[in-house]
């Protein structure tokens, strides 16, 4: 048959196979370091903890994407005393409008009663 | 269209496994993955079928415009607080991924429309990847009606390319379940082909900071893939969260306008007598003859009832009444098309088959072929 008029995948590769099917995503999926990052109102309270490199606009380039609006220092280790040589740390000024610290939870109940019950 | 008896691989098992189809045999040791048999399409039927599939989701895009653009959104029972959160999605026109049509179809009449999974579809690994394999060894020289692999990595990088460089990619599911886990890692490798940073995130583990929603690494999540219902998200208690936080979801909130089964009863009434689509209605007593009742947030088949004609419907809020379009039976089996459409383009079909005339998440796979 033709390969151009063919309807099925020319190929099909998987990057993943063997790898992550074969051991699981935990390893991967769930780094067991617990990290923070800062997140400021704008540029200029960023740049007071950290480099312009490491203050990041959190913006879309527009078109039809949703997007968020703010800036956000690097990824440094919570845990200061297991942080290695280079992490950022938390920053000095403590001008940020939030350090990320989630509440987790808020989704999946459902599913947790449905596979419960089936 | 046939059933034809063709002999397993020796090996399948380990063939399949190697592939991530793990759940090839349910937890009662009845198959689910089923190569015993296979079904055999002409090219003008798989024409038929990817003819009705783009034909479909262009009537249902068009459904959807209605309901958004006239306010109706209530008719789908979907909470008001989300409506004009859902609205705003559908003006951007948000991206879609993909969704896959059940279709009754028997190789003659044209095919109809049963429902459309636009939301979380599963049964993709079998229908993109082990399929594919399965007629690479078994049926050599035939082709099949399946570029869904190609068509995902095609979607992923047009995604891509509408995020800001170096976007991160989310993907989260129920991951106890392992049809689901599979399904998403699958998605993560596509996604990972197309070229975005991707990591999965188990459903419960997404967390709130107050802002945004994170990752376990405290990173916030701007783009998710999410194979987890719009209407658990919803009512859950992050869910008024997704209307204040402004991360890209696949599917886009305005897909569940589409997943809903109140979508058929929107469909027959835009379009009565259109050849791919069934009489459906919220009432009982406006459909004529045999039909199927169905919860419109029902999932797997579950609850899905056969009405006989006369017989009256269970008056519950929440269903939708379709008129009857019994499954082509092969050999006993009762047959069921799911049509995947991948960025508004026909992308294949996998095959389901059960004894029972209801399709259910047990029914097995079998995989097709056409010359």
């Amino acid at each position: 048959m033709d390969e151009k008029t063919q309807r099925r995948s020319a190929a099909v590769i998987l990057t993943l196979a063997g790898g992550l099917f074969a051991v699981g995503i935990a390893a991967e999926a769930f780094p067991g370091t617990e990290m923070r990052r800062n997140l400021y109102n704008d540029r200029a309270a960023c740049e007071r903890d950290y480099s312009p490199q490491q203050c990041q606009p959190d913006q879309s380039s527009g078109g039809s994407f949703t997007y968020v609006h703010y800036y956000s220092g690097p990824e440094y280790t919570a845990n200061r005393g297991a942080a290695p040589s280079g992490d950022p740390g938390p920053g000095r000024t403590g001008d940020h409008a939030s350090v990320a610290s989630s509440v987790r939870g808020g989704f999946g109940g459902f599913a947790h009663a449905a596979h419960a019950g089936s | 269209m046939k059933r034809e008896a063709v002999a397993p691989r020796p090996d399948w098992p380990q063939k399949v496994e190697a592939l991530g189809l793990d759940f090839h045999t349910g937890a009662d040791g009845e198959p689910y993955w089923w190569e015993a048999a296979c079904y055999a399409f002409t090219a003008d039927e798989v024409d038929v079928l990817e003819k009705a599939t783009e034909t479909l989701h262009g009537l249902c895009l068009e459904a959807v415009d209605r309901l958004v653009t006239k306010g109706e959104l209530a008719r789908l029972d979907i909470p008001q607080a989300y409506w004009p959160w859902i609205t705003e999605s559908w003006r951007r026109r948000d991206p879609d991924l993909y969704g896959r049509f059940d279709l009754a179809y028997d190789g003659t009449s044209p095919p109809k429309m049963l429902e459309y999974n636009a939301d979380t579809p599963t049964a993709l690994i079998e229908a993109a990847v082990v399929q594919w394999y399965w007629l690479e060894e078994v049926k050599k020289g035939a082709d099949q009606f399946n570029s869904i692999h190609e068509k995902l990595i095609d979607r992923w990088k047009a995604l891509r390319e509408l995020a800001p460089a170096g976007s991160r990619l989310h993907l989260t599911g129920y991951f106890t379940d392992l049809e689901d886990r599979r399904t998403v890692e699958y998605m993560q490798d596509v996604a990972g082909q197309a070229g975005w940073a991707a990591r999965p995130i188990d459903i419960a583990d997404i967390g709130w900071n107050g802002d945004i929603f994170t990752d376990l690494s405290e990173a916030p999540i701007r783009f998710l893939f999410k194979l987890y219902p719009w209407e658990w998200l919803l009512r859950e208690q992050f869910g008024p969260r997704l209307v204040t936080d402004r991360i890209g979801i696949i599917e886009p909130p305005w897909k569940m306008i589409l997943s809903n089964k109140a979508i058929l009863a929107v469909l027959w009434e835009m379009f009565p007598g259109h050849p791919n689509l069934l009489a459906a209605s919220r009432e009982r007593a406006a459909i004529t003859g045999p039909c199927v009742e169905k919860p419109i947030y029902g999932r797997e088949g579950k609850d899905v009832r056969f009405l006989a004609a006369r017989e009256p419907g269970s008056g519950h809020r929440g269903q939708v009444y379709q008129a009857s379009a019994p499954l082509p039976v092969f050999d006993g089996w009762h047959a069921l098309i799911g049509s995947w459409v991948i960025g508004g383009k026909a992308g294949g079909i996998g095959l389901r088959e059960d004894r029972d005339p209801v399709t259910r998440n047990t029914s097995r796979f079998v995989p097709h072929y056409f010359r």
